[in-house]
């Protein structure tokens, strides 16, 4: 059932090019993405996903580049949101594949599935309509200030992503050695 | 505990990367905007995802079984603290099948509750088997982030070689003093009629043969042979074994064995077991449903222990070895050691029956078909029918038993007439 699934939603970021611009190139590149798409959810392998969904993003700029059409948020939401959601759909069915599954673990996981595509669309929403306010309001001149600003910020993220402490608490391993049975 | 990142975040991280490397080489933002969901994805992950405040049962419907029987396994957790998914796998030792169900599920949990998980086990051969080691791994929903632990709770599963019902066993040659169920030449009570003699004083008056008194106008009585038990020994070839791991020739012996050990109990007789190997062990014949469960838990432990010592019949004590007791050697006859001491037992004129497991048999299960190895273990066939040939010329009385076939079926060619002269009880 997971398979099935992951397919169909496959099917949107691999149609959504050809529709954009429907040209034999588009197709081919579809079909390339559409084998490794397969491969990977047939073998439960996240590798061959990560390289279709990676293939549908390049076959999708290309469309892009011919099309040479205004911005489409709702097309690029879509893409977005269901690659997110075939590589969840894939990792699930890999790590549960051939386990006995409690129904309660599918109603949630359809439940955060469904968590993850509304916050990506609204994300992509919200920052669609974040930047054009940004257009109206700041003038050109300030926008490399902006993107100064920006990559101050990422940088002082991924320091602090690299700094912070996550490894595992010494006082687990101890409980762990004191009643393996009651953690 | 070790926590890890999942394979999904690479993933997104792999995806998102080129999602922006081609934003920037396209000039598109629309790349930009198919980056955020796979952002968001890997910004929702949670790195807390260590064991949670849970508790774990393990137990089984049953400790003891017998080979071909299924064990219920039940499994139970409960989580104090709510815990979003959490796998759980049950390591099933070697030779433990699955029968139905699943030593693997998922599990997602909220604070308090309590679920409950079974399956079946099935044990194909007899061996001490320990259950219970339990991995765990906990996940957030997306399992971007993952952390493992392993649960033992030991349980203890004993499979005990099946005794099938036999109807025939070896007739021992030589009875014991207890009364049982063989028909002594010696008379006493019992209920077998054997001759007629004149009645003298203190015969029991239910004895007197009225018909034979009125014939002759005395008094005879009609006398019975007393009816003796057995002492039988079962020996045990533990130097060597072959053919498939969850049916070697010890495997296949043992249950035999076990089938022996039941007949011959249920006939009132005395079964010891001795194992003949590496290591030297044996129990003294005894009677009851208790020795029956000793001798089990014997076959249990029967291993083959590797040694290049020969082991000496004199070590066995007299009381486990009596020289009137049957001794019926289970063994596939492939280490000479062993060879020698039944020629050694037969020697000193020690009831011996042979019953040999076809080891060639065994063999071709375990390995595929293969015009080379066929032509080998026809020419090892042919050698073993010459040893069994020759073993047969030194008087001792040999069946060979194909395990696909019924020990029944083999068992009830071994039929022996009694030795009138050695019969004395």
């Amino acid at each position: 059932m997971m398979k099935g699934a992951a397919i169909l939603v496959a099917l949107v970021p691999l149609a959504l090019p050809l529709l954009l611009v429907p040209s034999w190139l588009i197709a081919v590149g579809a079909l390339v993405s559409a084998a490794l798409f397969l491969t990977g959810v047939r073998w439960t392998s996240i590798p061959f996903v990560a390289a279709g969904a990676t293939l549908a993003l390049i076959d999708y700029t290309v469309a892009l580049r011919l099309a040479a059409r205004p911005p489409d948020v709702l097309t690029a939401t879509a893409v977005g949101v269901t690659l997110v959601l075939v590589l969840e759909i894939v990792d699930f069915e890999r790590r549960t594949g051939g386990a006995g599954i409690d129904p309660a673990v599918i109603r949630s996981q359809i439940r955060h599935w469904i968590g993850l595509v509304l916050g990506g669309a609204a994300a992509c929403l919200g920052l669609t309509a974040g930047a054009m306010v940004f257009t109206v309001a700041v003038p050109p001149a300030g926008a490399a200030v902006v993107v100064a600003a920006g990559i101050l910020v990422a940088f002082a993220g991924a320091v602090w992503a690299l700094g912070r402490d996550d490894s595992t608490p010494e006082n687990v391993e101890e409980s762990l050695h004191e009643d393996p049975g009651h953690l | 505990v070790i926590r890890r990142p999942g394979a999904l975040g690479l993933a997104f991280l792999t995806v998102l990367g080129w999602a922006c490397f081609l934003g920037v080489l396209s000039g598109r933002a629309e790349l930009f905007l198919a980056a955020v969901p796979l952002l968001l994805a890997l910004l929702s992950a949670r790195l807390d995802v260590g064991p949670r405040d849970y508790v774990l049962s393990h137990e089984l419907s049953s400790s003891r079984v017998f080979t071909g029987d299924r064990v219920t396994v039940t499994v139970t957790l409960t989580a104090h603290r709510p815990i979003p998914l959490v796998e759980v796998v049950e390591e099933l030792p070697p030779l433990v099948e699955r029968a139905a169900g699943r030593n693997h599920a998922v599990f997602t949990l909220t604070a308090g509750q309590q679920v409950r998980w079974t399956y079946e086990l099935a044990c194909p051969t007899r061996r001490r088997f320990t259950l219970g080691r339990l991995h765990l791994r906990f996940s957030d929903r997306s399992g971007l982030w993952v952390g493992e632990t392993e649960h033992f709770a030991p349980s203890r599963l004993l499979v005990y070689p099946r005794s099938r019902p036999l109807r025939r066993v070896p007739r021992p040659r030589r009875t014991q003093t207890s009364s049982g169920n063989y028909v002594s030449p010696a008379f006493g009570e019992g209920l077998e009629p054997g001759d007629i003699r004149p009645f003298v004083p203190g015969d029991r008056m239910k004895h007197v043969n009225w018909r034979a008194s009125l014939r002759s106008d005395r008094l005879h009585v009609t006398q019975y042979h007393q009816e003796r038990n057995a002492d039988v020994v079962l020996m045990l070839d533990t130097l060597a074994e072959v053919g498939p791991a969850a049916a070697t020739s010890l495997d296949v012996s043992a249950e035999a064995a076990s089938a022996l050990t039941a007949a011959y109990l249920a006939r009132r007789d005395r079964v010891g077991l001795i194992e003949y190997g590496g290591i030297l062990r044996w129990l003294a014949p005894g009677s009851g449903r208790r020795q029956y469960v000793r001798i089990l838990d014997a076959l249990l432990d029967a291993e083959v222990v590797f040694t290049y010592v020969p082991k000496d019949l004199d070590l066995i004590p007299r009381r486990v070895l009596p020289p009137q007791a049957l001794v019926i050697a289970l063994s596939p006859l492939l280490d000479s050691r062993f060879v020698t001491a039944l020629v050694d037992l037969a020697g000193r004129g020690i009831d011996l029956v042979v019953l040999t497991v076809s080891p060639t048999t065994l063999t071709r299960r375990a390995i595929e078909a293969d015009a080379v190895d066929d032509l080998a273990c026809r020419l090892w066939q042919l050698e073993r029918l010459g040893l069994l040939d020759d073993l047969r010329r030194r008087g001792l009385t040999i069946r060979e038993w194909d395990p696909a076939g019924p020990l029944d079926a083999v068992l009830a060619g071994c039929e022996r007439r009694p030795r009138r002269a050695a019969l004395v009880g």
